[in-house]
């Protein structure tokens, strides 16, 4: 057992530290892409059975706006054990970074889903009347045409949504999947280590500004203005 | 130019729900729309314009009715022939709708790309395009790097691509100053005159009607009020709604606080003279020849409408009471239509001025 000092020791701390790392990245892109991904389908379906939508549809729409409100509000450290029955039957384990995941993704894809359809209803509506002018099938003015001219604020949006999974990721250590948060707090705040904490605060820091960074510099590319 | 209609609107309505309320933003409207003319559309905002077009090409579908398009009944159509539709009917839009993420080659080549003409096509068909609207040049700029009078060429070249023989235009040159309104409108008669499009255009600017249309239909309250040749819709207007817009479009006729005004300088007897159908100019020298008075002008304005002269003048006549009665006897058989408001001790009133409407009667549909 090591004495309970404020300090930082690279041959027993920095081992730890890049394993921390590595779950956290694990967790916080995988999570990412496939919550992404299919909150994007989901803002799009949020978006499109609006009143006044393409696929206009209110019943639709009230149900799947519903399910969002319903899992958005819950604290994310009391919804990884609300889910666990999910988790198991999806996963197959209760415990550890892919157990983390499941609940993670999920409220990813609620949170993108309202982050799609907030972007898409602010993209200007002349361009999907001027596609289908064209000809162009509902499908395709909002795939082809409304997606792509909204492309800029999505990105921002999900570089923003990085922050949020990367603060969802510190909540999955209490199920054994490690990561900074975890880092942090048992070889940090536990044994009155602030150091360590500090350091674990400065890596999830410069996490944040390379995904703001990147995501700054991608919405550059796309945006054309 | 032959007759044969290429659009045909028989009883044809839109209801919108506003609420509980129901606005009918097109209301009853028999129009046609010839093969191979600019078919202007005006009325003040709200009117039901930006509606009526969008029924041409389904963006709206009628609540009533029936619209013939280029042998098509298109009212009866589903989404597959809709689709069919749009590609032979071109549009272009107030605020351009570009595609901002994409190049002006792009956004050209973008219904070719629905139309599924292989690339090498699209390639040579954007070039062409871009030769046409005369900006080869900025083939590879975004949207956002031209100015209005670029977008809308863009807009424009995009509405050809598929080489549709309709083309409608949504306020095209609203939101353009003057001088871009001329050059946008110089290639709207060349695309008509050119290539044979017919072109379909709702405009609230006079001087839009005046300078391409040659027929023209006035809307208010979602009924089309009145249509036909532009000069005679113009210099004869039959309905108060089309005098209304023709005297506030065009300023010419003095408003009774503007006459009140013009006599504080001009005591003696005033008259409004409005341009003769003919389209001949006045002659006022010859108004006065042998008689002892004189008549000068103290208001009004004159300009062309299809190649026309059109306007109104107010002159002022004094001199010897006789002689200013056959000054006015004389004004009245070279003129299209004179009214006498008298003299400052005793005036007429403009029995042919129409009230300006009252801006609560404004429906904001669009």
């Amino acid at each position: 057992m090591r004495p309970l000092t404020n300090d930082w020791d690279w041959a027993y701390h920095g081992p730890l530290l890049w394993t921390a790392i590595g779950q956290t990245l694990q967790m916080v892109l995988v999570t990412l892409v496939i919550g992404g991904l299919l909150g994007l389908g989901y803002g799009l379906a949020l978006y499109a059975t609006r009143r006044g939508g393409l696929y206009a549809a209110g019943g639709v729409y009230a149900v799947l706006s519903f399910v969002v409100n319903l899992i958005r509000p819950i604290p994310f450290i009391i919804f990884i054990t609300a889910a666990r029955p999910l988790t198991i039957a999806v996963t197959g384990t209760s415990l550890g970074v892919r157990a983390a995941i499941f609940p993670m993704v999920i409220v990813t894809i609620m949170a993108t889903a309202r982050l799609v359809e907030q972007n898409l209803v602010a993209a200007d509506p002349g361009v999907i009347e001027a596609a289908r002018a064209m000809g162009a099938s509902r499908f395709n003015a909002l795939i082809h045409v409304l997606v792509p001219e909204a492309l800029g604020p999505l990105i921002l949006g999900y570089a923003f949504l990085f922050v949020g999974v990367l603060d969802m990721s510190a909540m999955a250590g209490a199920i054994g999947a490690g990561g900074l948060g975890y880092f942090a707090i048992s070889y940090g705040y536990d044994r009155y280590n602030d150091v360590v904490t500090w350091v674990a605060v400065g890596v999830i820091i410069v996490m944040v500004q390379i995904a703001q960074h990147l995501g700054n510099t991608l919405a550059r590319r796309v945006l054309h203005r | 130019m032959t007759v044969e209609p290429i659009i045909t609107f028989r009883g044809v309505t839109k209801i919108f729900a506003t609420g509980k309320d129901q606005l009918r933003a097109v209301d009853d409207v028999d129009l046609d729309v010839r093969r191979g003319e600019i078919f202007g559309v005006v009325g003040y905002s709200g009117a039901g314009k930006s509606t009526l077009v969008r029924l041409i090409n389904m963006l709206e579908r009628v609540d009533a009715g029936t619209i013939d398009v280029d042998g098509r009944r298109v009212t009866d159509l589903d989404e597959r022939g809709l689709r069919a539709l749009r590609a032979d009917i071109g549009m272009i839009f107030q605020q351009f709708n570009l595609f901002g993420g994409r190049t002006v080659a792009r956004n050209v080549e973008y219904p070719l790309r629905l139309a599924k003409v292989p690339k090498a096509q699209r390639r040579a068909r954007v070039a062409e395009l871009l030769e046409f609207v005369g900006l080869s040049d900025k083939a590879r700029r975004y949207p956002a790097q031209l100015s209005g009078g670029q977008k809308q060429r863009v807009g424009i070249a995009r509405a050809l691509a598929t080489s549709p023989n309709i083309l409608l235009a949504d306020e095209a040159t609203s939101a353009l100053d003057p001088e871009t309104t001329r050059d946008v409108l110089n290639l709207l008669r060349r695309i008509n005159r050119e290539l044979g499009v017919t072109i379909v255009l709702i405009t609230h600017e006079m001087s839009v009607v005046q300078y391409v249309c040659h027929r023209v239909a006035v809307m208010e309250r979602g009924k089309v009020v009145e249509h036909g040749d532009v000069y005679t819709v113009f210099a004869n207007p039959r309905e108060t709604a089309t005098r209304r817009f023709i005297q506030t479009a065009l300023n010419y006729r003095p408003s009774p606080e503007i006459v009140a005004r013009v006599r504080e300088r001009h005591p003696g007897r005033l008259v409004v003279a409005s341009l003769a159908d003919t389209g001949a100019g006045l002659d006022v020298s010859a108004l006065t020849s042998g008689l002892d008075a004189s008549a000068s002008v103290v208001f009004g304005g004159v300009t062309q409408v299809a190649d026309r002269p059109f306007g109104s003048l107010t002159l002022e006549v004094a001199g010897a009471p006789a002689d200013v009665d056959e000054v006015v006897a004389r004004l009245g058989r070279v003129a299209g239509a004179v009214v006498d408001l008298g003299t400052a001790a005793n005036p007429l009133p403009d029995v042919r001025w129409v009230e300006p409407r009252d801006s609560e009667d404004e429906v904001a549909t669009r």
